[in-house]
This record gives C-alpha cells, structure tokens and sequence, in this order.
C-alpha cells in the first residue's frame, strides 16, 4: 500500500464511520495551489463519541497511533498521530476545539472527489486555508499561502478572509504575500 | 522579492535576467495548477512524498552499500523524525509536558 492509498483508506474508514471531519494543512493548500510533497496528511475531527485508539486499530495492522498528545501554541489543538508504517507517511489528527476561526472553518468546509477512493472528502476552503496558515506563518506555511493566491487569488472572498486576518492581527502579513503573488 | 516556491537558496543576491526568469517559472507554474484535476492536486502531496522517500533511501543506499534494507528504513525513519522535530519546535507542545 502507497501513502497515496492509506490517506484514501483513511477517508473511506472516517466515511463509513459517520465522523464529522475535514482535511487541512498542504492537502487543503495542495488542492487550490501548486502541489508539493508533504509527509502528513492533517485531518480534523469532531470527536464526541469519536474513539481514535479503536478507530486507529480498525485501519488495519500497518496503522499505528502514537498516544502521545500535543498541544499547538496559538490555538490550543490538540493533536495525535498515527504512523503509516511501511513509508513513514503519518496522519495528524486534530480535535476540533472551541477557537472562533476553526469553528466557522469547520462549518464552510466542503467536499472534493478524492481519486482511488469511493467517495468524497471534506476539505477546508481556500479561504480558511490561507487565514489557518498565516497564523502558523512557518516558512513552508508562507510558501503555500503565497502559491494557492498566484493559482486562486482571483475566485477567493477578500471580504471574509480579512475579517479573520485583522481578527488574528495577520492582514498585514497578508497584504506582503499578495504582493509577492502578484494579487492585486 | 518573488522566490516563493523555487530552488533559489535564500539569501542569495540575484540579477534582474535571474529574477525575471524566476517570476516567469512561478507564473507558469501557477498557471499549469489551475489546469490540474483538483482530486489529483489533493492526494499529490502523499504521492510525491513516496517519490521523495524512494530518492532519499536511494542516497541512505548509495552511501552505506553495506546497510540491510532495516538498517537503511531505520536511518530513512531517523532523518525524517529530525525534521519533523524541526518542524514542530514552537508549535507543539507534549500535553504532558505542560
């Protein structure tokens, strides 16, 4: 199995299960901007009843879950991940959390056909994409701000971009990549 | 100003026929993704990763022709944790730890 395919299982298995998710991190900035490699996938999930050591298990004997938590510094995510073990390939999974942007996040997210996969997967807007990865604002988090707006600068909603970024004190930031892209 | 996304190495000082050119792959580049299947650009960043990791155990190869396929996984895994490690450091946190 590629890492291509234990993603797909992934979704088909968060699918099945009836689990309120999305996809976020370079597979959202992938999908409106230049792909690149990247050596997670991040998903977030609502978890409620949601059981990720069961759910890890049922993936299959090539999954396993590190059961060590993190805590991301400016919106207190909390994160596990499991290992897919014959690449390396791991999937960061986020618990949603009570911060106002991820909230609105999850409720505008919507679905994109995934290929080798039956059935479609939620992913975040390109919108909330770039205001998530402003916040990060790591170097690679920048690069891909700058390419998704050279690719879908023109299609995205200022208005609501900007509301979050002068919210997280980022409108700047934003205002330097726009022009970077060429986005006037 | 524009290096986003290109091999340039930061820092380095570039002329306006380096620049120009640089611009010119970016926008070509941007203008190839918009054209992209979007379920394709999705899964593309696990596909490349497989890509890159066969590169890289290539190279882990290369340089210890006398490592066993575990020895060699285990220093591709060890690289890969490094940088992970790098990535996470001011970012995450271990919930234990705080």
């Amino acid at each position: 199995m590629t890492s291509e395919q234990a993603v797909a299982r992934l979704i088909e298995a968060l699918e099945r299960e009836g689990v309120g998710y999305m996809l976020v991190g370079a597979y959202s900035s992938n999908l409106y901007g230049v792909p690149r490699a990247t050596d997670d996938a991040d998903v977030v999930i609502e978890f409620g009843s949601f059981n990720i050591v069961e759910f890890s298990r049922r993936l299959g004997a090539e999954f396993a879950l590190d059961r060590q938590m993190m805590m991301e510094g400016f919106t207190g995510s909390v994160r596990n991940i499991i290992h897919f073990r014959p690449t390396g390939f791991a999937i960061e999974v986020f618990r949603l959390g009570d911060d106002p942007h991820h909230r609105e996040r999850f409720a505008r997210r919507r679905r994109q056909h995934v290929p080798d996969c039956r059935c479609e997967a939620w992913v975040a807007t390109a919108e909330d994409v770039v205001i998530q990865k402003l916040r990060w604002a790591r170097r690679k988090d920048l690069d891909d701000v700058v390419n998704l707006l050279a690719v879908s600068g023109s299609t995205l909603d200022w208005a609501y971009i900007r509301r979050w970024t002068d919210s997280h004190g980022t409108s700047g930031l934003l205002d330097q990549l726009r022009g970077e892209a060429g986005v006037g | 100003m524009l290096d986003r996304g290109t091999t340039r190495p930061a820092g380095c000082v570039m002329g306006s026929n380096e620049s120009a050119l640089q611009q010119s792959i970016f926008r070509d580049k941007a203008a190839k993704a918009r054209h992209m299947d979007p379920g394709l650009k999705l899964t593309a960043g696990a596909r490349l990763f497989d890509v890159a990791r066969n590169r890289m155990i290539a190279g882990i190869r290369s340089g210890h022709p006398d490592w066993s396929d575990a020895e060699i996984d285990a220093e591709f895994c060890r690289q890969l944790q490094v940088l992970r490690e790098r990535e996470d450091r001011g970012v995450f946190t271990p919930v234990a730890d705080l």
